[in-house]
């Protein structure tokens, strides 16, 4: 508990309040993007109905990897990445880093698509990254993280926004500590039910205590990964560095090993990933792979490694691209091992939670949603005490219309790849966000045509049928049931096929109010203590 | 392991959590609940709660103290969040 004078509560209160009622609502759709953004990866296997069963860094890929070579421009040998897609598909881009049509520097060469089976070239597109065409199978990943990272705002604008919405966690969080008087003796205080403000006051405060210092992580990280590049990084270059920003790179991220152009024979990926699979060294197949000038004497290779469940941080290990002997462990800021280099893995950790398998997901995405719930109680709280203000009232609708429009508007984008990509693969893009688009629009007619009264049951009522309508447009499109998924083992795909569907029925279920009834029932509100609404 | 050594360490804590949600006085006044007649071992149940955050620190296991805590928040909000039965 906090002492502070009455002066001071009330100007806390005003910047707890203002601050959320004015960006509360795009802080919602941040954090609740964030919470489906931690099962990314499941929800984009899950999109495909499964990616192929073959690792393509089990197989022997040298052959593969020389044609494919040979077939493009040398400058581009520069740097190599290779990566499985979303479906299975081995992606190879050659390229060189350059300046584009504005200025900047940016990636441009050709990427490959390889089937995971044949490692036959499926597609070869050439040109700057950004402008490449889309890889059909990654896209609704893709769509949900932009809209996560930067509300499909460009850059660095969308960054800019985000970080000021995490700051702005950080700013509700900490001023509603102070604020909260009797946040211990009210630790254990279950949301009464004596009138309807106090209800949703009690229910904004228990759920923001015991979520508070998780919501300081979440927003500073948050905050931390949107700035750090955009502002971080020139502000260190000019404060420590003289404005030598290339200077602070080198520093901050480690200086590059002496060039040396010498012709010299690529020794072979398949030896490095033979190496890089012993236990000595990562014990596990990378998920990432960058050559560094290849078919020269300075030639590299840098794997880069996931968590498993007794692992918090991705591991990257580096390898002579000449002789195929290990160099070590590459440290992510730095040359060597450092608190820093720990420091900042521990954010990507505290962020994502992707870092202990699928326990640490779950507990990330509930966590998130607990976010959700204390941004949308607190703006309801507002509202509530202003019952008076027909303005107000009217404004009250947007908090039913972004809380449920954003998962429905997910939900619609989620159907117009589904099918997009079942018939027309091409077109995903067009399809994914012109579903997003036809879920907001609804959404907006349901929010402003619908009586106050049903606003909200009418929401859930859509939605619930929307999400529960999404495995079935999986398997309809897919053509492949839930038991062939299970038999083919996409353990995924039947996971988020049952998790939509029984998130689905939940949400119907809500719809009725038989949750609400049975709580009335089991209290006793006429003898609930009244308690001053602060 | 970490997921084994988390469950089990938020077991723990769950169940010190139930008592100090059983025992809170002002949890009692408010739903008029007759009043904590005997001793309450509220210090050592938040002792116990949070003791196996303390051993996973110990244990150097990172990844379930992390984990530990970020669900003991979810934990305790569910846990005071259900209403004493009438």
């Amino acid at each position: 508990m906090i002492r502070v004078s009455k002066e001071k509560t009330r100007r806390l209160l005003d910047i707890h309040g203002w601050s959320g009622v004015l960006l509360g609502l795009a802080l919602y759709v941040v954090v609740f993007t964030g919470a489906v953004v931690v099962l990314i990866h499941e929800i984009g296997e899950w999109s495909v109905s499964g990616h192929s069963s073959v690792n393509v860094f089990d197989e022997e890929i040298d052959t593969t990897l020389e044609t494919l070579a040979a077939d493009v421009d040398p400058q581009y040998h520069e740097d190599v990445s290779l990566w499985q897609g979303t479906s299975g598909q081995l992606i190879v881009f050659f390229h060189k880093h350059t300046k584009n049509d504005e200025g900047k520097f940016a990636e441009k060469g050709v990427r490959f698509i390889l089937d995971p089976e044949t490692m036959t070239v499926v597609n070869r597109e050439e040109g700057f990254q950004d402008d490449l065409p889309e890889i059909a199978s990654g896209f609704l990943e893709r769509f949900f993280l932009d809209l996560h990272i930067r509300l499909h705002a460009p850059n660095p604008i969308g960054l800019y926004l985000t970080g000021l919405l995490g700051l702005i966690l950080l700013i509700s969080a900490i001023s509603g500590f102070i604020l909260h008087r009797h946040l211990i003796k009210d630790i254990f205080l279950s949301p009464r039910l004596s009138s309807r403000l106090l209800n949703t006051r009690d229910r904004h405060n228990l759920a923001g205590t015991w979520g508070i210092i998780f919501s300081i992580l979440l927003a500073f990280t948050g905050a931390f990964f949107s700035f750090a590049s955009t502002i971080g990084l020139p502000v260190i270059a000019i404060t420590a560095f003289g404005g030598d920003q290339q200077k602070a790179i080198e520093t901050v991220i480690g200086v590059p090993e002496k060039e040396d152009p010498t012709p010299a024979k690529f020794v072979g990926l398949d030896t490095i990933l033979k190496q890089v699979k012993q236990e000595n060294i990562a014990g596990s197949q990378p998920f990432f792979v960058v050559i560094t000038h290849l078919g020269r004497a300075d030639a590299q290779v840098l794997t880069t490694h996931d968590t498993n469940e007794d692992t918090m941080f991705f591991k990257q290990y580096q390898f002579s691209g000449t002789s195929g002997e290990f160099l070590g462990e590459k440290t992510r800021l730095g040359t060597e091992p450092s608190l820093s280099n720990t420091l900042n893995a521990l954010m990507g950790v505290l962020h994502f939670g992707w870092f202990a398998g699928l326990l640490s997901k779950i507990i990330w995405v509930l966590l998130g949603l607990s976010v959700c719930y204390v941004t949308l109680t607190g703006l309801q709280l507002w509202v509530q005490r202003r019952e008076q203000s027909s303005l107000w009232q009217f404004l009250s609708r947007f908090i039913s219309i972004i809380g449920y429009g954003t998962p429905l508007a997910m939900s619609t984008a989620t159907i117009g790849f589904l099918i997009s990509y079942a018939n027309y693969p091409e077109q995903v893009t067009e399809w994914t966000i012109n579903g997003f688009f036809i879920g907001t629009l609804a959404s907006f007619a349901i929010g402003l045509l619908i009586k106050r009264a049903q606003l909200n049951v009418s929401f859930q009522y859509v939605l619930g049928l929307i999400v529960l309508s999404l495995p079935l447009v999986r398997i309809v499109s897919s053509e492949q049931s839930l038991l062939e998924s299970f038999t083919q083992g996409h353990a995924n795909v039947v996971g988020m096929d049952l998790l939509l569907m029984l998130t689905g029925v939940l949400i119907l279920l809500v719809s009725t109010g038989v949750f609400q009834q049975q709580l009335r029932a089991k209290s006793k509100p006429q003898k609930i203590e009244e308690v001053e609404i602060a | 392991m970490s997921t084994v050594a988390t469950l089990l360490a938020l077991t723990v804590s769950l169940v010190s959590l139930l008592y100090l949600r059983h025992v809170d006085a002002k949890r009692r006044r408010a739903f008029h609940l007759p009043v904590w007649g005997t001793k309450r071992y509220s210090t050592q149940a938040w002792v116990l709660c949070l003791l196996p955050g303390l051993v996973l620190l110990g244990m150097a296991m990172y990844a379930a103290f992390i984990m530990w805590f970020a669900a003991f928040s979810l934990v305790g909000w569910i846990v005071a969040l259900k209403k004493p039965v009438a």
